[in-house]
């Protein structure tokens, strides 16, 4: 009896995968004077607001030569305005329970802050005065560029790292893809306070910013509070450098790097497309399969359920607006570092020549599909979907366009997906490990 | 997936809280918001002992539950350390109702996410999944707690997993950094142990060992679920009842044991030598946890020394003496037994472990001799106030702090724990600074980098597969 009214249960849920459609996440948009954008999703749960401006002021903005210099000018806008002394911002930041941060990536700086309703104007504030009146104080600039070199050394020590760089270098070389957002202990050294000065000048101002409030705030507030705090920000602008990617190969690549470890790191990846490409929805689709799907994707069961050769082993797009690769990952002893490699490959060519079958599409579409309405749990994850949307160039009603592309993948375009868009031939290699004992045969 | 994770501090900087009034003396004469978030937790108890939390939040089409048993490493005997985290990734291999991978296929076909993890006090299951599936998570669940399969291939399999796992986590000097460092500074208990275990033991661990653990300590009166999302308590209390309440108490279930790690009579320090770019130094105290009148006077020393960026160590050793690329300290609020106060720092290139230590024992000093000024303790604690609000936005760390809590005693001492830092003063935070950041208490780790690849040596080579 007890067995049969579970079974059923499990039935009915197979047979309905939940469903997700727009109104899974509304969210108000509006175009600013100057040729910024506000974006506001409201939700009265709890006293505090999100706040995050996206500015386009990343790694791509600045010359190969100046690597780090985006990185260095967000990093040092927190240390000091026409009003504010670093110590200043510390408290305020303190007392605010995080305040202000700003980072850049390799498209765009992103400044943010997480705030009790209560102290939205405080931090706003404090906010627009880190964006727009910075001094960049020369001994914080000293300072900071000791602080960022540091980091870099103390990367060095984690496997993880040195596979990443040589991966992006092979594929993306003098590219702001290519190298680390924040530049090279000899790159950081030559940057001087113009340089600085001069970035923030040239890129930080309301075109091309998006303004994204998600909490405790109205579209009116927060429009109200923006059009106060940046009126009249503007940018000079100009031209964003430009580098043009290594040639293609026509084999694949292999970079090793030998360190004294037990375990093995392997990155493999190929240049793909980008985050607009219409083959995008198959290639996420194909990819769950492949190895973008936890305990459910071929590569885990392969190389961990089966083989027990992982821990972690899977693989991605990292679509962008601007570029795009694949890649896989895995770690190993030493030992079996060339045999989890190896399975690893197998895996890539067999559903390149094989494809998937109907129970494996219909798997991960509604792995996808279902698990949508589950990514919005908190505000961070709201402010992040509703930027992207916004950078991609697409609209508020993204997440229907995108739940139907998905539901409409074929296993034909699945396979032409895994064809074209990983590319063994084209692809690098990148092993860091204990190289006597792994014995590589790549 | 499946990770081990230390939770030094799930509560040292992210607590939550029923009433957040603001009744800073002498604040800024800006009117203060009393802000109203409600812990609206109801609690059900079943015959069979088995706990629940329950709570009800509907901003989200999606639930998330954490099934958490009172079984973590510290539960381990001598010579099966690793066997409560090994034991949760055997798990996912397999009940007698639904075998091999059915569990992770069947949870991610109907859109949910799911995933485990260990700590010293605890193993914890959840899953993430719409709120219409809510059944779903529930059978599968109460299913593995007493109906898991054993297998002689997926424990050989899964054995070499962990050790991936262990490789992963402990092939980094900062692994290795901290592992050694709490060895030393517990002699008795088993908190000195990592949670992963030693390499040796997990080799050591048998079926029959595993099998004993888990009909011991996986029964309804020794879990606890919790519940966050969208759904009506009655509702989901009727299928917390229809699935576990009838799985039966077991005959072998025993109280977890009380253990105490011996008062430490002097100082302590450990050397760890690995292959590494920069050295790192750390000092451990052992301090009582929230069973104790002191432990929010500890909550606000740890933010007043080593919490945010004004706090005296980071801006001792960070920004004005360029010592450190980062420095703090750390003190776990809620757990079983008690945990150690931590002060550290990542020294930065071309500076000495020793003067970074010199620095942080001067800071304690400094702290103790001439007190904490009303200043930072009011903004330390507007800090505290508003992290706790931000700890509320996610239906997973909700979920999370609430069976940290019930699982340390009683998920009610996150309602208290503003209240009672309210009722800390500057001096009570400098009586526990003298207290337990003696030299007597002690435990000092320094890292120390040897050279011998400091060169890396690539090479880069051409050609097919």
């Amino acid at each position: 009896m007890r067995l049969h009214r579970i079974l059923w249960t499990l039935a009915a849920a197979l047979l309905l995968p939940a469903m997700a459609g727009a109104d899974v996440i509304t969210y108000e948009r509006e175009e600013l004077p100057g040729g910024g954008v506000l974006l506001v999703k409201q939700s009265r749960q709890l006293p505090m607001v999100r706040v995050a401006v996206s500015i386009p002021a990343g790694a791509r903005h600045e010359t190969p030569e100046a690597a780090g210099l985006a990185n260095l000018t967000a990093a040092l806008l927190t240390r000091g305005t026409k009003t504010r002394s670093a110590s200043d911002i510390e408290k305020t930041n303190d007392t605010l329970g995080g305040g202000v941060g700003v980072e850049a990536g390799r498209a765009r700086a992103e400044a943010s802050m997480r705030v009790l309703t209560r102290d939205l104007e405080e931090g706003l504030s404090l906010l627009s005065d880190v964006l727009r009146n910075p001094v960049f104080p020369a001994k914080e600039i000293e300072k900071t560029k000791r602080r960022i070199a540091g980091g870099l050394r103390r990367q060095r020590e984690r496997p993880g790292h040195l596979a990443n760089k040589a991966l992006r270098n092979s594929l993306f070389g003098e590219t702001p893809y290519g190298r680390l957002v924040e530049g090279t202990e000899a790159s950081i050294k030559k940057l001087g306070r113009e340089d600085i000065v001069r970035f923030h000048q040239k890129w930080y101002g309301t075109k091309g910013t998006i303004f994204a409030f998600v909490g405790d705030v109205s579209l009116g507030r927060a429009r109200e509070l923006v059009l106060a705090r940046f009126k009249g920000w503007q940018a000079e602008g100009g031209k964003i450098p430009e580098a043009a990617p290594p040639e293609t190969p026509t084999k694949m690549q292999v970079v090793k790097i030998d360190r004294p470890l037990s375990q093995t790191t392997v990155l493999l990846g190929n240049r793909s497309l980008k985050r607009t490409h219409p083959d995008f929805y198959a290639a996420r689709v194909m990819n769950y399969i492949l190895g973008g799907g936890g305990f459910s994707s071929r590569i885990m069961d392969n190389l961990r359920e089966e083989k027990g050769l992982v821990y972690s082993a899977y693989s991605y797009f990292a679509a962008g607006r601007h570029a795009g690769h694949w890649r896989l990952m895995l770690q190993t002893k030493n030992k079996t570092a060339n045999e989890a490699i190896n399975e690893a490959i197998a895996e890539v060519k067999r559903i390149k020549e094989k494809g998937v079958s109907n129970k494996e599409l219909q798997d991960a579409k509604d792995f996808i599909t279902g698990n949508f309405a589950t990514r919005f749990g908190s505000s961070s994850r709201i402010a992040n979907y509703i930027l992207a949307v916004e950078i991609l160039g697409f609209s508020p009603g993204y997440a229907d366009e995108y739940l139907k592309k998905i539901r409409a993948v074929t296993k034909k375009q699945i396979q032409d997906a895994a064809r074209k868009h990983i590319k063994l031939d084209e692809s690098t290699l990148a092993v860091v490990g204990n190289l006597s004992e792994a014995k590589l045969a790549y | 997936m499946r990770k081990t994770r230390n939770l030094r501090a799930i509560l040292s900087a992210a607590g939550l809280f029923l009433l957040l009034a603001m009744p800073h003396p002498g604040a800024d004469a800006r009117t203060e918001t009393v802000l109203r978030v409600p812990w609206n937790v109801t609690e059900h108890k079943m015959k069979n002992g088995m706990r629940a939390l329950l709570l009800p939040d509907n901003s989200a089409p999606m639930v998330v539950m954490k099934v958490w048993y009172a079984v973590g490493s510290r539960d381990e005997q001598p010579g099966l350390t690793g066997i409560a985290h090994y034991l949760e990734h055997m798990m996912f291999r397999g009940t007698k109702k639904y075998g091999p991978r059915r569990f992770s296929e069947i949870i991610k076909k109907n859109g949910g996410s799911h995933n485990a993890f260990t700590g010293f006090d605890y193993t914890a299951y959840y899953e993430r999944i719409a709120s219409d599936r809510l059944e779903l998570i529930i059978e599968l669940e109460a299913d593995r707690m007493v109906n898991l399969l054993l297998q002689k291939a997926a424990f050989d399999a899964e054995k070499n997993v962990v050790h991936e796992e262990r490789r992963t986590r402990y092939d980094r000097p900062v692994g290795k950094f901290w592992e050694q460092l709490r060895a030393v500074a517990y002699t008795n208990h088993p908190y000195r142990n990592p949670i992963i275990g030693w390499p040796e033991d997990i080799d050591a661990i048998t079926i029959k060992d595993m099998e004993a653990f888990y009909k011991r300590y996986y029964s309804p009166e020794n879990a606890v679920a919790v519940l966050v999302g969208d759904f009506k308590v009655d509702e989901a209390i009727a299928l917390l009842e229809k699935h576990f309440g009838k799985i039966p108490e077991s005959p072998t279930f025993r109280k977890r044991p009380r253990l105490a790690e011996f008062p430490q009579k002097s100082e302590r320090r450990v050397y760890v030598r690995v292959d590494a770019q920069l050295p790192y130094v750390a000092l451990g105290y052992h301090a009582p946890n929230w069973k104790s009148e002191d432990a929010p006077a500890l909550v606000m020393l740890e933010a007043i020394l080593g919490g945010g960026e004004t706090s005296r160590i980071y801006q001792r050793l960070v920004r004005k003496d360029t010592l450190a690329l980062g420095a703090g300290a750390d003190y776990t609020y809620i757990s079983v037994d008690p945990m150690i106060f931590y002060l550290y720092a990542r020294v930065a290139p071309g500076k000495k472990a020793a003067d970074a230590e010199k620095a942080l024992l001067e800071e304690v000093e400094k702290l103790i001799a001439k007190g904490v000024t009303d200043e930072e303790f009011r903004r330390a604690l507007r800090n505290i106030e508003a992290k706790t609000v931000f700890a509320m936005d996610s239906h997973y760390f909700r979920a999370r702090l609430l069976g940290t809590a019930a699982i340390a005693g009683d998920w009610r001492l996150l309602e208290g724990y503003l209240p009672a830092l309210r009722k800390v003063t500057p001096a009570g935070v400098v009586r526990v600074a003298r207290k337990y950041l003696s030299h007597k208490n002690k435990t000092t780790a320094e890292l120390i980098p040897t050279k011998k690849s400091r060169r890396a040596n690539t090479a880069k080579s051409r050609g097919g597969r």
